[in-house]
């Protein structure tokens, strides 16, 4: 025993394919509460976390989710570009117990390149119970490298994967590489170029030499090396890279064989059965519609409650910091400031946006978990082909729905690098949570309130999935434009997988969500909704003259408002509420009643009254609705364009796209209600 | 006895076959290899989308989505029963 060697940290890199539990084994071990799912590519950033063991320190990176080291797509690339550059002291590979096979491919991929691992046979519950049976012992054997069965959602084997991991790290675990013969000719190739490689250590050349075969790309060779793959290239007409890749899917086949036997042969029976119904023609996309339908009728109705409490919690808590202000002799125009100015706007901020989000993003998780969204997408498929896009970008509007800095973060699940830029730049047509409530007030107000009173709610439904289907439309149409010119999307391939059914961890995901939710609407309020209220209440209490600075600002934008069917205290709402959509009706309002506070209208009738005696008609009303459709998105949004496609040109795009569109759309409703009206 | 051969596209929900030629388009080729799609690999078409396209295919252990423009160009035999 060579306790000596025991460094203080570690780093392990955690490899594996989308679905396989990955993330769920990240958290198990560090404790950190990375968001799982039941989908394709939920890691692209390497997530980082860490665990302590025997007095160690182990630094764990999360790789994305991947099914090869190929570095076709960004995931691939990531992932390799981490093994290659990372100096790591032990990759552990997370399998999927249920399908080893498909799973092993990878692992051989890394076991090619450090046999510095571990690997974690996840899922081994679900593998159980369709009586799949695993030799353990006999699959390490064949890698070479200690095996782990863990079932990481019941906390099963992490204390062994920890142990094993601590072992193979410090080097008392010795593991080794299983040299796997290729067919003689390949051999031979690969022998030209291991003779080519003439810096590299002798152990290294072999692996080496078979990743140059199977062509890995963003590699510059030296001439030699360029020689040698001529040489390969004339044996045969290039088909070096499938001869590697075949042999290995032979070579995963037979280690299966050796190691894995199934005594159910009908597998997924169960899964077959849902799928029948959950995909069919007839009741496919009715189900699905339903079950959207449900959450976003449960997210808008039943975010009126909390909402309402917490806007009379903030309110009951501001007045107290009026009184705490006073006592302490704040001075007067400090006091308005913070307490008008900056908290008015952050209570606004989270009480509209935090009740819908931490609705409607838990059941949206609790879909996913179930393995039920990448059906969704398997439906909508061939609308979105049409568009020039592929499924997946319905899921990331749907989510969009929701909050469109999530859904553009959401994004990452679309492997093409177009599709995924043309599901960013469009996600801000769908309307979030921020903008709902100004939907829903301007319809109930100017349209459901013509019906009798019965029927009003039902009319205000109705009303609002027609805005939902208008959205979706425009946003498939945009698609179909962007997919056929900038961004130009070649060939209609799409794979996906569609993993097995699991039962979610509910309870596990509703706290996990709604403590995401509620940090990322706080996190949001303060950095953004602070500053915003300040700027605002400045704006609104700055006099120029006899006017103050905002009176100016609505006064110039008037004329060009009236073009687009608004007016100026509408537009400058849309403008200062960039920081945050749920503050633009707010924002109008203060503007109106120049009473230099954002202001929370009391009931409907009072808004109506409001804006009526403000000049409001029913084009006011329907163009009003066109821009809070189509128009820039808000900051966090535009700041997340720019981290996820990692350029500030799609982020102004992605501010532009949405404006103009809304701009042309407003001065045609308007021009049309002249004519015709 | 005589191998059928057709492009996986026609094969009917609930029928099997052998790939036995994968497509020329390289990048294609090689996403299907790596998902354990090669030459001799069993393959059977579970269910369509209400649309008809994209078909979900089950093969070495998962369940696959995959568009008909795609399964066009991949060439099976028939299962042999």
């Amino acid at each position: 025993m060579s306790d000596n060697n025991i460094k203080s940290e570690y780093t392990v890199l955690l490899a594996g394919n989308p679905n396989v539990g990955k993330s769920t084994v990240f958290n198990a071990l560090t404790g950190m509460k990375q968001h799982t799912g039941n989908w394709a590519g939920k890691t692209v950033s390497t997530a980082e976390g860490s665990y302590k063991y025997n007095s160690s320190h182990f630094r764990l990176l999360d790789l994305p989710g991947t099914y090869s080291l190929n570095a076709s797509s960004p995931d691939e690339k990531a992932a390799l570009n981490a093994i290659e550059t990372v100096e790591y002291d032990c990759i552990a590979v997370v399998i999927d117990a249920t399908s080893i096979e498909r799973n092993l491919n990878l692992v051989l991929q890394i076991l090619q390149i450090t046999n510095k691992a571990v690997v974690c046979v996840n899922l081994a519950d679900e593998a159980e119970k369709q009586h799949i049976d695993i030799d353990y012992d006999e699959l390490s054997l064949q890698l070479g490298v200690p095996v782990v069965r863990t079932a990481a959602r019941k906390k099963l084997g992490l204390k062994q994967l920890i142990e094993e991991i601590s072992n193979v790290a410090s080097g008392r675990t010795k593991t080794y590489t299983v040299t796997r013969k290729y067919d003689d000719k390949t051999e031979n190739e690969i022998k030209i170029i291991c003779d080519a490689l003439s810096d590299i250590p002798d152990s290294k050349k072999r692996q080496t030499a078979i990743h140059i075969l199977e062509r890995k790309q963003d590699i510059t060779y030296d001439e030699k090396i360029r020689n040698a793959l001529l040489k390969v290239s004339e044996l045969n007409g290039g088909e070096t890279s499938d001869i590697i890749a075949k042999a290995r899917v032979g070579q995963c086949e037979e280690i299966y064989k050796l190691c894995v036997n199934r005594k159910n042969g009908e597998y997924r029976s169960r899964d077959r059965k849902i799928d029948k119904v959950l995909t069919s023609r007839i009741f496919g996309i009715p189900v699905m519609l339903l079950l959207f339908g449900v959450i976003f009728y449960i997210t808008i109705v039943g975010a009126n409650y909390p909402s309402e409490w917490l806007s009379s919690l903030f309110s009951f808590i501001g007045e107290k910091l009026t009184l705490f202000a006073d006592n302490i002799g704040t001075p007067l125009w400090l006091k308005n400031l913070l307490i008008d100015g900056v908290y008015t706007t952050l209570s606004n901020v989270v009480s509209v946006m935090l009740p819908p989000m931490a609705i409607f993003f838990p059941l949206f998780t609790i879909l996913e978990d179930l393995g039920y969204l990448p059906r969704v997408a398997f439906n909508l498929d061939s609308v979105f082909c049409r568009a020039g896009t592929n499924g997946k970008q319905g899921l990331t509007m749907l989510m969009g729905f929701g909050c469109n800095a999530c859904g553009v973060t959401g994004c990452r699940i679309i492997d093409g690098e177009n599709e995924r830029k043309i599901a960013v730049l469009t996600n801000n047509f769908s309307p979030c949570n921020g903008r709902f409530p100004t939907l829903i007030a301007i319809i109930s107000m100017f349209f459901a309130g013509i019906f009798p009173i019965a029927v009003q709610s039902a009319v205000s439904a109705f009303i609002l999935v027609g805005i939902i289907l208008v959205s979706i439309l425009v946003s498939l149409l945009v698609s179909f434009i962007l997919s056929k010119t900038i961004l130009k999307v070649s060939g209609k391939s799409f794979i996906m997988e569609l993993p097995p059914y699991r039962v979610p961890q509910i309870g596990k995901t509703i706290v996990r969500s709604l403590l995401d939710r509620t940090v990322f609407v706080l996190g949001r309020a303060v950095l953004v909704a602070v500053p915003a209220g300040a700027v605002i209440w400045l704006l609104a209490n700055i006099h120029a003259g006899s006017e103050t600075i905002i009176s100016y600002i609505t006064a110039f934008l008037d004329p060009f408002a009236k073009i687009m069917g608004l007016d100026g205290a509408i537009l400058t709402g849309f403008i200062l509420g960039f920081p945050a959509n749920e503050i633009v009706l707010p924002t109008t309002l203060m503007i109106y009643l120049s009473n230099g506070t954002m202001t929370d209208y009391g009931s409907l009738t009072q808004l109506h009254d409001i804006l009526i005696s403000n000049g409001w008609t029913i084009k006011t009303a329907v163009c009003t609705l066109i821009f809070t459709l189509m128009h820039f998105p808000c900051s966090t949004t535009c700041i997340t364009v720019k981290k996820e496609t990692g350029s500030i040109k799609w982020a102004i795009l992605s501010f532009i796209l949405p404006t103009v569109c809304g701009i042309i759309c407003c001065i045609a409703a308007n021009l049309i209600f002249d004519i015709f009206l | 006895m005589q191998n059928n051969y057709f492009s996986l596209s026609e094969l009917p929900v609930g029928g099997c076959g052998i790939i036995s030629r994968l497509p020329f388009d390289d990048k294609l080729k090689n996403r299907l290899m790596n998902l354990g799609l090669i030459c001799g690999t069993r393959i059977e078409a579970v269910c369509k989308s209400p649309s008809g396209n994209p078909c979900a295919y089950s093969f070495r252990g998962t369940l696959m989505a995959i568009r008909k423009s795609d399964t066009d160009k991949i060439i099976i035999t028939d299962y042999g029963e």
